[in-house]
């Protein structure tokens, strides 16, 4: 008679655990569910209650803040003082290149121009295209050829944002001068 | 005994054998073969080169109106007195401008206003150093007195790197 009052005895703090156990996965379950419920309040006389809604997950961040931290990358341009090419040759060796710092952000195009006494009207001796970042451009082909001498030129470099729109920025105008022999 | 005799003498003979093999080969050894001294060239014509880092751009919104931007100049390799110079050019005199609208804008550099010309220098260094930098601000109130249409108000600079 006593073992069997034992035996009973145990199994009622064993079901008793047991209802402890499922009551706190029920708690911690709640308590998971209401991290992720906003509560819109209802009307002022309470008429329909609130309303249970979820975090979207397909919301995100503003991508088109231009002072975002990628956008705040400047752009990077390498310049040289002097350029040699060979006179009454339309083909000239250079090195025209996009450093790999402009990687994910920046295009170049590069322009190469030929400015009179003035100093203000330039005639266009080569315009690229679009570079990527870690490219060069070793061989460029002028529209006319030079006759011997020392000229005052530009290399204008116009970068252009790596989006569907091709964006150009702010841009950099190299003085050089351009030695023909 | 005699075979560990031969397996010692062995052992020497291949440890010795490439400085016994130095004396045998025929190297020439004269009163003249004493320390030798020579002169090479080893050069690098390192040519006038720099890197600029320039601002892309600057984007205005109602809660950010004064926006700071650095302006680097890294690797600079001039010729001995010769100085690096940046300046800077509007294109629309220092207003962002859509259609016949615009907002005005200004421009400190390391936090004295510049200026509103058609170019003026921002940056010098000296040869001799290898960077130099300055700090850009771009100043708004947003003013829409004269912006005439809703839109996208815009203005480029330029920078010119000059090495006299």
């Amino acid at each position: 008679m006593r073992r069997k009052s034992r035996v009973f005895l145990l199994l009622i703090i064993l079901f008793l655990l047991l209802l402890l156990v499922i009551a706190g996965i029920l708690a911690v379950h709640r308590a998971w569910c209401d991290r992720n419920r906003i509560e819109i309040p209802g009307p002022v006389d309470g008429a329909g209650g609130g309303v249970d809604l979820v975090i979207d997950p397909n919301a995100e961040e503003d991508s088109r803040h231009e002072n975002s931290a990628d956008a705040e990358q400047g752009v990077v341009i390498a310049g040289r003082e002097s350029m040699v090419v060979s006179a009454n040759k339309r083909e000239a060796a250079v090195d025209f290149f996009n450093p790999e710092e402009n990687a994910r952000f920046y295009y170049l195009t590069f322009e190469l121009r030929l400015y009179g006494g003035d100093g203000q009207d330039y005639e266009v001796l080569y315009t690229s295209g679009l570079v990527e970042p870690g490219k060069h451009i070793y061989r460029i082909t002028l529209s006319r050829s030079l006759e011997k001498g020392v000229y005052e030129a530009v290399i204008h470099v116009q970068p252009y944002r790596m989006n569907e729109e091709k964006t150009p920025t702010n841009n950099a105008d190299m003085k050089i001068r351009l030695i023909v022999n | 005994m005699k075979k560990l005799s031969v397996v010692i003498l062995t052992a020497v003979l291949l440890l010795a054998g490439p400085s016994l093999r130095l004396a045998s080969a025929g190297d020439i050894i004269t009163q003249d073969s004493g320390e030798k001294s020579g002169n090479i060239t080893v050069g690098y014509d390192a040519g006038v080169a720099y890197t600029v880092t320039i601002p892309a751009s600057v984007t205005f919104t109602d809660s950010e109106k004064r926006i700071e931007r650095p302006l680097q100049v890294n690797n600079i390799v001039l010729n001995e007195g010769s100085t690096l110079s940046v300046n800077i050019a509007s294109a629309n005199h220092f207003k962002m401008t859509h259609g016949e609208g615009y907002i005005e804008y200004s421009l400190l550099v390391n936090s004295n206003a510049v200026p509103k010309e058609d170019s003026f220098n921002v940056l010098k260094v000296a040869a001799g150093d290898k960077s130099g930098w300055a700090i850009l601000e771009f100043v708004t109130d947003l003013n829409t007195e004269y912006a005439t249409y809703a839109g996208s108000y815009t203005d480029t600079l330029t920078f010119t790197v000059t090495i006299n």
